[in-house]
């Protein structure tokens, strides 16, 4: 085993990660030898140093902005990310949204007024269907759709 | 969004400590932070709850580091794993001349600057495998998924920074004549 493997079990032996074997492989061998129990020691004095160096504590504010920052909905988020800011590009994007939205708006709203119905060339093809008698009358009756359109309109072919 | 403010708060202070000691700053600290808990948030959904959400930061925050580091490599001759200090800092610099009044906040200071140019010497991989080991407690399986290499990795890393922080320590203690002077 080269030295430094051997220091680096010295290391691990220090941070408590060897499995049990090593573990004690090293501790009977420190107790034997004496270079590598200053080598022991002087890690530790390493290690311990940097433990008890003074924490960073957070900036106040920084918790705050962050906590802020994420109440924000992910779309948003992700739009300042992507975006850069950039007052030009807003109102024209913002005019554009609007202008969309309202094409697609009237495009699906597109139907004819119910009052726009031509009913009357639609009641004489009925109408003229009836007396040609193209169907048998008690077909037609079993329907029971001409007489609602002619009770509708007041104007029955029966009458007639 | 409740839990995850709560998340936030809990390990928030920790997060800073580790984002001050990888990037030596404070303003490089918290931009590391706010990163992390943004990048967290964006892909909350992917975080596997049976794991604990402090190594998934740390992991994140470590990964944004790495990316920065890389940025400024480009630049600039930067190694993440090479033996030796990157920067220009003499070790001999890295100690005070006699040990302060202990308890005294100047000697805190004194000691917290020491330590972090003591980090900021050691080369990017080092630093972050050391400041997770000795600064926030973690163990080589926890370190080895923050940093994505194998156990095996994490304790060669840990013990060549170790190696580099004693190699300061044991430096024989300066004089206290003003190097100006000699020249």
């Amino acid at each position: 085993m080269s030295m430094h493997e051997k220091n680096e079990l010295i290391s691990a032996y220090l941070d408590g990660e060897l499995a049990a074997e090593e573990e004690s492989a090293v501790r009977e061998h420190l107790a034997s030898c004496p270079d590598c129990r200053e080598e022991h020691a002087s890690l530790r004095a390493a290690k311990s140093w940097l433990a008890r160096a003074p924490r960073r504590a957070m900036p106040p504010e920084l918790m705050a902005k962050i906590e802020a920052s994420l109440s924000r909905p992910l779309w948003r988020q992700i739009c300042d990310r992507l975006l850069p800011p950039m007052p030009v590009w807003a109102p024209a994007g913002a005019l554009a949204t609007a202008a969309l939205t309202a094409v697609v708006w009237f495009g699906a709203h597109r139907t004819a007024p119910a009052g726009d119905i031509p009913l009357e060339p639609l009641l004489a093809a009925h109408c003229r269907y009836t007396a040609e008698a193209l169907v048998p009358a008690s077909e037609l009756v079993a329907s029971n759709y001409s007489a609602q359109l002619n009770a509708y309109y007041g104007d029955s072919s029966d009458q007639e | 969004m409740r839990d995850f403010s709560e998340l936030i708060r809990r390990c928030g202070e920790k997060a800073y400590n580790f984002a001050f000691r990888l990037s030596g700053n404070e303003q490089d600290a918290r931009d590391l932070v706010q990163g992390a808990f943004a990048r967290a948030w964006e892909h909350f959904g992917s975080y596997d709850e049976s794991k604990p959400f402090e190594t998934w930061l740390y992991k994140i925050l470590h990964n944004i580091y790495l990316d920065e580091v890389r940025r400024y490599a480009h630049s600039h001759v930067v190694s993440l794993d090479a033996p030796a200090p990157r920067e220009e800092t003499s070790w001999d610099e890295l100690l005070p001349g006699t040990d302060p009044e202990p308890g005294s906040g100047m000697m805190r200071r004194e000691e917290d600057e020491m330590v972090q140019k003591a980090l900021n010497a050691l080369p990017p991989h080092y630093r972050a495998a050391v400041a997770l080991c000795d600064m926030e407690g973690l163990s080589y399986e926890q370190i080895s998924e923050i940093m994505s290499c194998p156990v095996g990795t994490v304790r060669s890393r840990i013990h060549q920074g170790r190696e580099l922080v004693r190699r300061a320590l044991t430096r024989p203690p300066k004089t206290g004549v003003n190097r100006h002077e000699h020249a």
